[in-house]
């Protein structure tokens, strides 16, 4: 089933002493993906970022998994990062801290692999001064997805809904000019666009932490109307 | 501990991460963490940990998963007390 998932950390909001605590990493983090993170290529990056690159990368893939599997259980140790390869201009993207839209299949991410129910899904990450973002995807090179990523006013949760809704709305309305689409939430816990009381074959994924929001888009579905 | 001194702990554990004040005095059983009191996902492990000192337990992974409501989280931490 074609799904799509997101997650932003907003790094204001990060313990930076827990997230160097073994005792609070090693709960969601395997001794491979430690091993990972200690490697020559992620230097740059300090160790805590990286903890937070893999707990956004484990919670978007749960959210893309989430659609086909409603009842499945967050276990964040079960989903493994196999793989992380860093931009090549990666000290420059880590001074970009603006609303961003675009196309995720940029070679100017954090981009890598995992393994999660016996399949593999692919990741990019931005991680900027104040946000680590991820999407996940099925498609290696995360082909046809969309992607924002907005600094809000407040961190109220009310507001972070309301933000990312309007966030998302407003891009589709550039790819189905016109049309009164909306989100409603599903009771197993994932966002869909509705267009009355027709849902549009178009996962999405919203993510809110602090005073950041951002969304995942796929595509490339057939839309119904 | 009883369930309602568990409760009354649990409260203080998730106080930090809750912003709204109200909803957190009124929890229930049933209440869950993500989606009745708005509790950040991010948070989740910071809960398990404080959880654990302020029980002096600890909290493996495949109970942590469960912790989702607070029915969920008295029953782990009942059982981690009790073991």
């Amino acid at each position: 089933m074609p799904s799509t998932g997101n997650d932003i950390v907003s790094l204001a909001l990060i313990d930076k002493e827990r997230s160097n605590d073994s005792r609070f990493y090693l709960k969601f983090i395997t001794p491979s993906e430690e091993a990972l993170g200690r490697q020559v290529e992620l230097a740059h990056l300090s160790f805590e970022r990286y903890v937070w690159l893999c707990w956004s990368v484990k919670e978007s893939v749960f959210k893309y998994l989430q659609r086909e599997r409603p009842q499945m259980v967050f276990s964040p140790v079960k989903i493994v990062i196999t793989n992380i390869i860093a931009p090549a201009i990666a000290s420059e993207t880590q001074r970009v801290d603006e609303d961003w839209e675009g196309d995720a299949s940029g070679e100017e991410n954090y981009r890598g692999s995992l393994t999660a129910e016996e399949n593999t899904y692919y990741f990019r990450s931005k991680i900027s001064a104040s946000t680590i973002a991820t999407i996940v995807s099925d498609d290696e090179k995360c082909k046809d997805v969309i992607w924002g990523i907005s600094h809000i006013g407040q961190s109220n949760a009310d507001l972070q809904s309301e933000q990312v809704r309007s966030f998302v709305l407003k891009r589709l309305q550039t790819f189905f000019p016109g049309k009164a689409l909306h989100i409603e939430k599903v009771p197993a816990g994932y966002p869909v666009v509705m267009e009355g009381k027709k849902a549009f074959s178009l996962p999405v994924s919203f993510a809110h932490h602090g005073t950041t929001v951002s969304y995942s888009l796929l595509l490339a579905q057939p839309i119904e109307y | 501990m009883n369930r309602q001194e568990i409760l009354d702990e649990l409260k203080k554990v998730l106080a930090p991460y809750t912003e709204n004040k109200e909803l957190l005095a009124g929890i229930t059983e049933d209440t869950n963490l993500l989606k009745d009191l708005k509790i950040n996902s991010a948070n989740l492990v910071d809960i398990i940990i404080d959880a654990e000192s302020k029980y002096n337990i600890e909290i493996d992974f495949d109970s942590a998963e469960k912790m989702m409501t607070v029915r969920d989280c008295i029953d782990v931490i009942g059982n981690k007390i009790n073991a």
